[in-house]
């Protein structure tokens, strides 16, 4: 996702999505630094992968659903 | 070629299929949740009669006795599996295969007195009515010549 | 036993034989034109001219998806009808603390039916009529992309429903079999322990509308990506369309699940598995499949209302939706982020602090979409030029509502303020703030702005607006005060509420209980005006003379639908239609009586 796969007016359109992105990747990183209910391997990994695999999952569906709209409206 | 068409051929936008296959499965999931044997029967037979007679009026098959003779060994071959979970066929066949069919014939006298079997036991006669009318069917229709 | 076996197998043996009495009447089997080599007689083709039978055999055999349309409509307004009334007769209920008028069984039944009612007995239905007339209509799409199965998925419904409402049916009967009392949530283990078959007789209905719901969603993401005309790209698809199409893979992922954990809880019932016994999968095994389900089913219920409310508004302020693909983008986000919430219905069940804390996170994030469209719509109809027509104040009334909803959402998603108000009437009142006061609503602004499309005819906009303004107060009278019976601490679900006055401000609560039930009364008489509106208007009202009944030409924003209804109408005026009655526009301007 580099600056020039869309142009600025699809970048503006896509900060919809960027806010929620955001505040999850701000919990992710929060309950890194914090972690008041200590460090357990498993559950740890469940807490951080239910933040982190509808980041990822949201990032993907928004790239390409950009993607189509931009290459239709460009194909015009 | 024929005086009296179809409906679903007069009118381009009706089929009466999709009502009763949707019944069929109704009646189908209802009487084998329920155990209740001839729902059971009967809802199967409906719903592989109205799926194959859908899938010949939309074109994806030929020949629609077939395809109910091939959906009855399908739900035959089901019904054995379940059946085969709860009585060891394999050993049974073997050894006493006329003890085995008054087993079986037992279930389909009262199903309501086996949980697993019962049900079982519904697929199955289902599924060979199917695959019998299904044979019948297709015999008959390749002894008629073609209009 | 035997005699009843015998006597079941007669009936389904005379049911076989009427049916293939009735499809040898309807269908010529050696009709059937072989496929490669006959159909090149010319022939044939001939007599293909007619589109539909005529009489009740058109609407039980129609595949044509405006036909489905209606028919889910009017499936939904009668599961409108049925849920609205156990609901008044809940609210009836709780006017007096020991229950006024009926019985702590048959109360917990009604709550029960009351709430698979309306999810999915009016709600789902209600949005695959909409999709389903006009969604073709939008993208250019002759028909949807398999005919058939969108009729097939229609007639699931109706056993379906009679399933759910079961056990109503048979209670009198005294066979033993009794209306569900499980809850809309079906929890274990009180669901498996319940030994009424009318609980399976509910979950196989739910089954078999779960079935329904994944075929249309199959049918709507075919026809989406499909059957779009050559003019319809994915940057200029119709907002409507875009939530279908979200609320379509939502459904493909959430159904199905549920269905599956109804096999295992019907398993469990009937065939002594343990899938959620304690030895086996934990009682907890129910409630994380079933909101797994459960939330995104939410979202399946709230995109497409948002879907008509971004389409409607900009209708009646007279310029484009603010932020197009804002609502595209973060509808898409609302779809992806709601499976990943599930677990705050379960904050206080005693899971690891770590995992609410997840929870909690992404549960915060899903708000932003919602509040963006939110903006949008405001900023949509900001300095615009308003008309507040039927529709238009339907889709003011969702948003007002839908922001007090929301809102008190946001706090439930807060684990130290959910481990408050958890189980209490709050929750009753935000979800209803969502389900009423903006599905509900949105519904109607669909049912109204399409009503001259779909009926040919004008709805009496008096009546119309005395629709609404009761929706509205009876709505925000009967779901605030549930909001304060939360505060003051009022467990749900219960059928009678005589505390012991140390415990509960028992004059404070029932007073609430009350305003709410008045709330309801209100709601009521709105709803029987709605369906006086509704028949007398489509019966005896005159025919529409204008394909466009909302002046969307003066600010350009005449749609495809619309097009498609200006064809069907100088099509029937050339077939010798009657014109001279003219159009009583509710907002538009040629208004003639």
């Amino acid at each position: 996702m580099s600056p020039q796969t869309f142009d600025r007016e699809t970048w503006l359109d896509l900060t919809v999505n960027i806010v929620p992105l955001g505040i999850m990747a701000f919990f992710f990183a929060a309950f890194i630094v914090v972690q008041p209910w200590g460090f357990d391997s498993v559950l740890s990994a469940v807490q951080f992968s239910l933040i982190g695999v509808p980041l990822v999952l949201l990032a993907i569906v928004t790239y390409y659903t950009g993607r189509a709209i931009f290459n239709a409206e460009h194909a015009e | 070629m024929d005086e009296q068409p179809g409906l679903s051929d007069q009118y381009r936008m009706a089929s009466p299929w999709p009502l009763f296959v949707a019944l069929g499965l109704a009646l189908s999931e209802v009487g084998i949740f329920m155990g209740l044997f001839p729902v059971a029967v009967g809802g199967l037979l409906l719903l592989g009669g109205s799926v194959s007679g859908i899938l010949r009026e939309s074109g994806y098959v030929a020949r629609p006795w077939r395809t109910f003779a091939q959906l009855g060994g399908f739900f035959a071959l089901l019904g054995v599996i379940v059946v085969g979970t709860q009585v060891d066929l394999v050993t049974a066949i073997g050894t006493d295969p006329l003890a085995l069919m008054g087993t079986l014939l037992g279930v389909v006298e009262r199903p309501s007195n086996y949980a697993v079997l019962g049900r079982g036991m519904a697929v199955v006669v289902a599924g060979l009515m199917m695959l019998a009318a299904g044979g019948t069917g297709s015999l008959m229709a390749r002894s008629t010549p073609q209009p | 036993m035997a005699g009843e076996q015998l006597a079941l197998t007669v009936l389904m043996g005379l049911l076989l034989v009427l049916v293939a009495a009735v499809l040898t009447r309807l269908e010529d089997w050696r009709s059937y034109t072989p496929l490669a080599g006959g159909a090149g007689a010319a022939g044939e083709v001939g007599h293909a001219h007619e589109e539909k039978p005529g009489g009740i055999t058109r609407w039980l055999t129609t595949v044509d998806h405006k036909d489905i349309g209606m028919l889910y409509g009017t499936y939904a307004i009668i599961a409108f009808a049925v849920g609205g009334i156990m609901a008044f007769l809940i609210r009836l209920q709780l006017i007096s603390p020991d229950g006024a008028i009926i019985g702590n069984q048959f109360y917990n039944a009604i709550l029960t039916s009351h709430g698979i009612t309306m999810l999915f007995l009016f709600g789902t239905p209600i949005i695959a009529a909409f999709a389903n007339y006009f969604v073709p209509l939008l993208i250019g799409a002759d028909d949807m992309a398999f005919p058939r199965i969108n009729a097939i998925a229609f007639w699931l419904l109706p056993p379906g429903a009679l399933l759910i409402w079961g056990g109503f049916f048979t209670a009198p009967l005294g066979i033993g079999i009794d209306a569900a009392q499980t809850s809309w949530t079906m929890y274990t283990p009180l669901s498996v322990e319940q030994a009424n078959p009318g609980v399976d007789l509910m979950l196989l209905g739910l089954h078999l509308t779960g079935v329904s719901a994944t075929m249309g969603a199959i049918n709507f993401i075919a026809t989406i990506f499909t059957e779009r005309g050559d003019d319809v790209t994915w940057a200029n698809l119709d907002i409507f369309s875009w939530t279908i199409l979200t609320q379509s893979a939502l459904i493909l992922f959430a159904f199905p699940l549920l269905g599956s954990a109804i096999v295992m809880l019907l398993l469990d019932r009937n065939l002594a598995t343990t899938f959620y016994a304690v030895e086996g999968g934990g009682s907890m095994l129910w409630q994380h499949l079933f909101w797994f389900f459960g939330h995104p089913e939410v979202y399946i219920l709230v995109l497409p209302p948002m879907g008509i409310v971004s389409l409607v508004i900009p209708k009646f302020s007279g310029r484009k939706l603010f932020g197009f693909k804002f609502i595209v983008y973060s509808t898409l986000a609302i779809g992806v982020l709601s499976f990943g919430v599930w677990a705050h219905h379960m904050f206080t069940t005693g899971m690891d602090p770590r995992l609410r804390a997840s929870f909690m996170a992404v549960s915060i994030a899903i708000a932003i979409p919602s509040a963006v469209k939110t903006f949008n719509w405001i900023t949509t109809m900001w300095n615009g030029r308003l008309r507040l027509t039927t529709p238009m104040l339907f889709c003011i009334g969702f948003v007002s509502n839908f922001i007090i909803g929301g809102v008190t959402g946001v706090f439930l998603a807060s684990v130290p303020i959910d481990q408050i108000l958890h189980d209490t009437y709050y929750v009753v009142g935000h979800f209803h703030y969502i389900v009423m006061g903006a599905i509900g609503f949105a519904a109607f602004a669909g049912l109204y702005y399409w009503f001259p499309i779909f009926t040919g005819k004008m709805y009496q906009r008096t009546l119309a607006k005395w629709h609404f303004w009761l929706s509205m107060i009876g709505t925000n009278l009967t779901f605030f005060a549930m909001l304060a019976l939360g505060y003051l601490g009022m467990p749900r679900r219960y059928a009678t509420y005589a505390f012991d006055g140390a415990i509960a401000p028992l004059a404070q609560i029932t007073l609430y209980h009350q305003l709410a039930s008045v709330g309801a009364v209100i709601l009521l008489v709105g709803q029987l005006i709605f369906v006086w509106n509704f028949v007398n208007s489509w019966l005896e009202g005159p025919a529409t003379a204008s394909a466009d009944p909302w002046n969307l030409k003066e600010t350009d924003q005449f749609t495809k639908e619309f097009d498609w209804y200006e064809r069907k109408l100088e099509t029937a005026i050339a077939d010798g239609g009657d014109d001279d009655d003219t159009l009583v526009a509710d907002g538009g301007e040629s208004v003639d009586e």
